[in-house]
């Protein structure tokens, strides 16, 4: 060891234990003992970044010296957060050291071979690669592009996730690519487009300094979104005439500051919803005008199911249940009409609400003067009926013209950090294509192929396999290759012992990307070390449109790969031969794919001057127009890109380049690379370098024309059958719906065996499935370990004392947990709630995969459980 | 701190101490375990005012044994407690009151009051003993102290305040409330600064420590001067074949889908 | 392996004893305050030898209490140690 290095360490040790005892050490002092480590804060690097965590996307700011994190503070600078961060972010740089980090990819062997029952093994990457192309061919050639699937994530950085989509759509020609954020807000995406033919919040956070109320529906923004909360507190803080609702299912750490709080029986928000929509009709407080001008009264079918198997009770006898998303136009009376039985005392009994209490939250809506600002998550988005609670939100805010407004919205929160810049933005979903096209629309097929340089046709128009089908498949036999990037399925599906089981058991093979032995992990067949957020480039894209860059801080351990490195060698074992000959597709329906195959594009491919024998990776992403795009790069300023290395170009950069074209000019325009390196983010669309805070409404959005006002120039589902099922379809030019959609009963509900509602979530100190912030101390020690919370009453009639372990169970499997009948939690007699984070308590293999229809999301937050003794 | 003799001999060095210091994660291992110094003993739920207590108790270990949790222990040599009285630590295991109280019931003596229902314990009172370094004053969403509260909204309630610096965050301060505080210490337990900034009572009244990898952005000269370190020789851990039998024995011992 | 140590002396005694303490070759003087109080850092190869070390502080003259505060191994030295810590639970 080095002298400098030992007195580096010497002085260290004496400052920490200076500091420990209370002695102060002076700057002076630190000056005279001349100690590496005071001189060293000038040699700091520091740099902008993001939180790894929640969709609330605040910055962060990192120091690095000789290759590691020395310091790490909330970014001053972020409009956001302004330097201030929650618990978890505070501990971000630690999440990346947890002594079990994967380092080396992970293969089940027998007698040195793969072997399904095999124990895992290390192994290089090249047999990593080898066994698992092989795999991948073997059921690709076998059964074709529908029997291998991608499962990805709201965690992918931008990068990541484009290049997943394009190798799986534009290179095997598969849409079986769909991620956890399907479980998260794809309810809010549905109703997004539905209502107004573009995905994502007209508004930004910067509505809650604006507002004079806020209304958080089946959210607890308290502990989920912390520091968004904080600045709504101080909002109400500062202006007593803010009033703050908070409407669950269960008392959460929002009533702290709520002015009024409501707890209703789970699934009856569609009811209270449809009560305020009738309460505004009736007392005059439409904002005529605005709804004449900007809006269409529409409906669909009411019989849709439950997202569950065909041959479930509950599916019997719902008929639309294959059509759930259609909809046509109504007139005003009778929209009117079908409101109608939603009085007061309908809403009430069945919400179990007071009915001033009703009346109290309908005026706040109904005040024409007063600025509305409507917060959800998963309370709406995990609901059987998610889609419809989502526009029923719109159809309030519509009626009184409370959107797009500075400081009035109905604003969609996530809770992964790139829901909206990756999965949605990217379209990392089974039937999307960048900036909100889709695989079924043949004009947005051939943009794609056009940007992407592909022979027509190349592109496969039939849907995907959405993530719970995907499960479902699994366990039919029909997919048959299932790689996990970026998250933790086997944890966080519903029903999650049947799919487990059919991971471990079927005729499949099961690859992992992961940093940490997950639960995901321990089923699959291959795990893949993988680089975490800050030993990458990358961006991610937060609720509020706001698109954040940031660059690779550090190396990764051992030989951990960035999961864009993990795709981009993968698609070097493909040749063009292999994947764009005939491919049969069984099911395939579409015009010009008469004969349901996929056809050989082959020869337009030579055409185009492309080889057979050239690899997916050489046309995908190493392209000569990629490869212009040079490694080292000014814009670095001295960062390392690992990834750039191994490939001899800036692919980070050479990939956004080309993402960057589908944008542009439709409402989706993002900045160029070299621009978000130098801001704290833009929220898109960025039109002639400006972003926008409110979309649709004249001054701010640039794609509104002067003298419209409002324009919801978004164009999916604008041409719709007009007053009935079968009237003639009508072009409904920027024009938002107002939907009316009646209350539906649950999936499942309690019953005299299994007694108690089971709602699931999360706590501040953890974060999704527990996978980084178990492996910090600090926050596994404020909560080691998920509980299950119950009403006292509860309890006691079960002769279960506080923090007793009991067994709860449902239909589909039990966990063993200890029980609090006090706490943050409060829930109401008949309910108990248990976080997911804590993988020792599996709580997904109790919870039902009933999913919205229209969405495919599935209802976390009801289920029917029974709770006794251990 | 005051750190005396016995951290020396019986903390710092004790065998679970030695085992993280030796992953290299020296730096923030020692924030969640590195001997604290004299933590004051708290006494069982129930116990009487010291003189009477220590009177009355005969030291036969059955609240310890009664205890389902490892928070009583019998005071050893070198704790700041009679030697073979029952106390615990709160920040090693907090009191996590138990609705029957089986630590009273098992009292043989009166050292431990019967009939003292656990909400009305006085084990001690928390106190927030440091703002300058709990996390919650200075503007993050912390409050772990407060959502970790048994008696959460009353023994510790949140007091909000706007922060003047962003224009648009509050504060969200923790406050006890001492006439419903038990002392449970699950608080002072969950606190997740490396030296906890709440505690309970009596006891010196120390400093806290901030986490040593963080600073406050908008503080350059921020008066935490120590800053986050990563393992000295992390490349080397993440290598080492410990870490990889580390990972395959989770592998291995991970007991799938079995029902509890 | 370094050790940070608490010296603990009377205020009256606290130039003596950080001298004396200066003077041997394996440790350093690093801060000291009113109460009598100095942060220390021994050097020396591995743990008995850091325990014993601290001991011999403690028998200096007038130095009232020696204590072990905190520790770092260098480089190499965590090689020898099994990299294991406990459960991330």
């Amino acid at each position: 060891m080095s002298q400098t290095r030992r007195d580096f360490m010497k002085a260290s040790v004496a400052a920490s234990v200076a500091g420990t005892i209370g002695i102060s050490v002076p700057k002076a002092a630190m000056a005279a003992k001349g100690k590496d480590e005071w001189k060293g804060q000038k040699d700091w690097k520091w740099d902008k970044s993001v939180c790894r965590f929640c969709g609330v996307g605040c910055g962060i700011m990192m120091a690095t010296h000789e290759g590691r994190i020395v310091s790490v503070k909330g970014d001053p600078e972020s409009p956001v957060n302004r330097g201030l961060n929650c618990i978890k972010g505070y501990f971000n740089a630690k999440i990346m050291y947890g002594d079990d980090r994967l380092t080396q990819p992970l293969l089940r062997k027998k007698n040195g071979r793969f072997d399904k029952q095999g124990k895992f093994e290390p192994v290089s990457w090249d047999e990593a690669f080898d066994v698992m192309a092989a795999k991948f061919k073997e059921y690709y050639n076998e059964s074709g592009p529908g029997a291998v699937s991608i499962f990805g994530s709201g965690q992918y950085t931008i990068d990541e996730g484009y290049a997943a989509a394009k190798f799986m759509k534009a290179g095997v020609r598969s849409n079986n690519i769909d991620p956890n954020a399907r479980h998260c807000m794809a309810s809010a995406v549905a109703a997004f487009i539905q209502t107004f033919g573009i995905d994502e919040p007209p508004g930004c956070y910067d509505d809650i300094e604006l507002t004079d109320t806020v209304v958080s529906w089946g959210a607890n923004m308290a502990e989920c979104h912390p520091v968004l909360w904080s600045r709504v507190t101080d909002r109400k803080l500062t202006h007593p005439e803010m009033k703050v609702v908070n409407l669950s299912t269960y008392r959460n750490r929002c009533s702290d500051l709520a002015d009024l709080e409501m707890i209703f029986e789970p699934q009856t928000d569609l009811a209270i919803q449809n009560f305020i929509a009738r309460y505004m009709i009736e007392k005059g407080k439409v904002n005529q005008s605005f709804v004449d001008k900007h809006c269409i009264f529409t409906t669909g079918p009411e019989d849709i199911g439950y997202g569950l198997m065909g041959d479930h009770p509950r599916e019997q006898g719902q008929k639309m249940r294959g059509k759930a998303g259609a909809h046509w136009s109504i007139s005003f009376e009778e929209f009117k009409k079908k409101l109608d039985p939603y009085t007061v005392e309908y809403a009430s009994k069945l919400s179990g609400v007071p009915k001033e209490k009703l009346i109290e939250l309908a005026e706040l809506y109904a005040d024409p003067k007063r600025k509305v600002l409507s917060f959800w998550t998963m309370g709406f988005n995990q609901h059987t009926r998610g889609t419809w609670v989502n526009e029923q939100i719109y159809m309030i805010h519509l009626l009184g013209g409370k959107i797009s407004m500075p400081g009035s919205g109905a604003f969609s929160l996530t809770g992964q950090p790139s829901a909206c810049g990756t999965a949605r933005e990217v379209g990392t979903f089974a039937h999307r294509l960048p900036s909100d096209m889709v695989v079924f629309n043949p004009g947005h097929r051939k943009k794609s192929e056009k940007l992407w340089n592909l022979p027509a046709k190349t592109l496969n128009p039939k849907v995907g396999t959405h993530a719970v089908k995907m499960m479902r498949s699994l366990r039919a036999g029909d997919v048959k290759f299932f790689w996990a990037q970026v998250t933790n399925p086997f944890q966080d599906f519903a029903n999650a012992n049947e799919w487990i089981k059919a991971a471990r058991e079927g005729d499949n093979f099961i690859v992992v990307s992961d940093c940490y032995p997950t639960v995901s992990a321990k089923v699959a067949d291959l795990v893949l070390p993988v680089a975490m957020i800050y030993e990458k480039w990358g961006a991610y894209g937060n609720a509020e449109r706001r698109t954040q860059h940031w660059r690779q801080q550090v190396k990764a351990p051992g030989e951990a790969k960035g999961d864009l490195w993990q795709t981009l060698e993968f698609s070097k074992r493909f040749t063009l031969a292999e994947v764009w000959k005939e491919q049969p597709l069984p099911g395939l329906k579409a015009p010009g794919f008469e004969d349901g195959k996929l056809p050989d594009v082959l020869a337009e491919a030579k055409a185009m001057g492309y080889r057979p024998d050239q690899t997916l990776y050489e046309v995908l992403f190493a392209r000569p127009e990629h490869k212009k795009v040079a490694w080292p790069d000014p814009i670095a300023d001295g960062h390392p890109n690992d990834i750039a290395e191994d490939f001899g170009f800036f692919v980070h950069k050479a990939l956004w380049n080309e993402y960057q074209q589908f944008g542009l000019g439709n409402g989706h325009d993002l900045a160029d690379f070299d621009t978000y390196h130098r801001v704290r983010g833009l929220r898109w669309p960025v039109v002639n370098g400006r972003e926008t805070q409110w979309r649709y409404k004249e001054g701010y959005d640039p794609y509104v024309k002067p003298g419209e006002d409002f324009s919801f120039y978004g164009k999916a589902l604008k041409k719709i059958p007009s007053g009935g099922p079968k009237g003639e379809k009508k072009g409904l030019p920027n024009k938002a719906k107002i939907f009316f959609r009646p209350y539906a009963e649950p999936a499942e509900m309690p019953d005299n065996e299994y007694d108690l509602w089971l709602c699931t979530g999360r706590v501040l100190e953890h974060w999704h499935s527990g996978t980084m912030t178990k492996r910090v101390a600090e926050l596994n020690r404020a909560v080691p370990y998920a509980v299950c919370y119950m009403h006292p009453d509860d309890a006691k009639e079960r002769g279960i004392k506080r923090n007793e372990e009991i067994l709860l169970e449902s239909r589909r499997g039990k966990v063993r947990v200890r029980v609090v009948t006090q706490g943050r939690n409060e829930v109401p007699k008949g309910m108990v709630f248990v976080p997911w984070f804590d993988e020792n308590v599996l709580i997904n293999k109790l919870t039902l995969d009933a999913t919205c229809p229209i969405s495919k999301e599935t209802d976390y937050k009801k289920c029917a459980v029974k709770a006794v003794k251990a | 701190m005051k750190v005396g003799r016995r951290d020396f001999l019986t903390g710092a060095l004790r065998p679970r101490n030695l085992a993280l210091a030796c992953t290299g994660a020296v730096v923030w291992s020692h924030g969640v375990d590195e001997a604290r110094g004299a933590a004051f003993s708290l006494r069982p739920p129930g116990a009487r005012e010291e003189t009477d207590f220590l009177a009355a108790c005969i030291k036969c270990g059955q609240c310890v044994e009664a205890c389902p949790f490892d928070t009583l222990a019998l005071a050893e040599a070198g704790d700041e407690a009679a030697i073979g009285v029952p106390r615990f630590d709160a920040r090693e295991e907090p009191c996590h009151m138990c609705e029957d109280v089986p630590c009273i019931v098992s009292c043989p003596t009166d050292a431990l009051e019967k009939d003292v229902a656990i909400e009305d314990a006085e084990m001690g009172l928390a106190v927030l003993s440091d703002q300058e370094t709990c996390l919650a004053f200075q503007g993050l969403r912390c409050e772990v102290c407060y959502r970790a509260c048994p008696m959460i909204g009353k023994a510790i309630t949140l007091e909000f305040r706007p922060q003047e610096r962003t224009g648009k965050h509050a504060f969200f301060l923790p406050v006890v409330n001492s006439e419903h505080c038990t002392g449970c210490g699950m608080c002072e337990h969950s606190c997740i600064l490396e030296e906890a900034a709440i505690r309970v009572l009596p006891k010196d009244l120390t400093k806290g420590k901030l986490g040593e990898h963080y600073r406050f952005g908008w503080k350059e000269e921020a008066h935490i001067s120590r800053d986050f370190t990563a393992p000295e020789s992390a490349p080397d851990v993440f290598d080492s074949e410990a870490n990889m039998n580390k990972v395959l024995q989770e592998m291995e011992d991970w007991s799938g889908i079995e029902d509890p | 392996m370094i050790s940070g140590v608490v010296v603990a002396s009377r205020p009256e005694n606290l130039q003596v004893v950080s001298d004396a303490v200066d003077a041997l070759p394996w440790a350093e003087v690093h801060y000291s305050d009113s109460a009598g109080r100095l942060v220390v850092t021994v050097e020396a190869d591995g743990i008995d030898a850091s325990i014993e070390r601290v001991e011999s502080l403690q028998r200096l003259p007038d130095v009232l209490s020696a204590s072990l505060a905190e520790y770092r191994f260098e480089e190499g030295e965590m090689q020898s140690h099994p990299s294991s810590k406990s459960e991330p639970n």
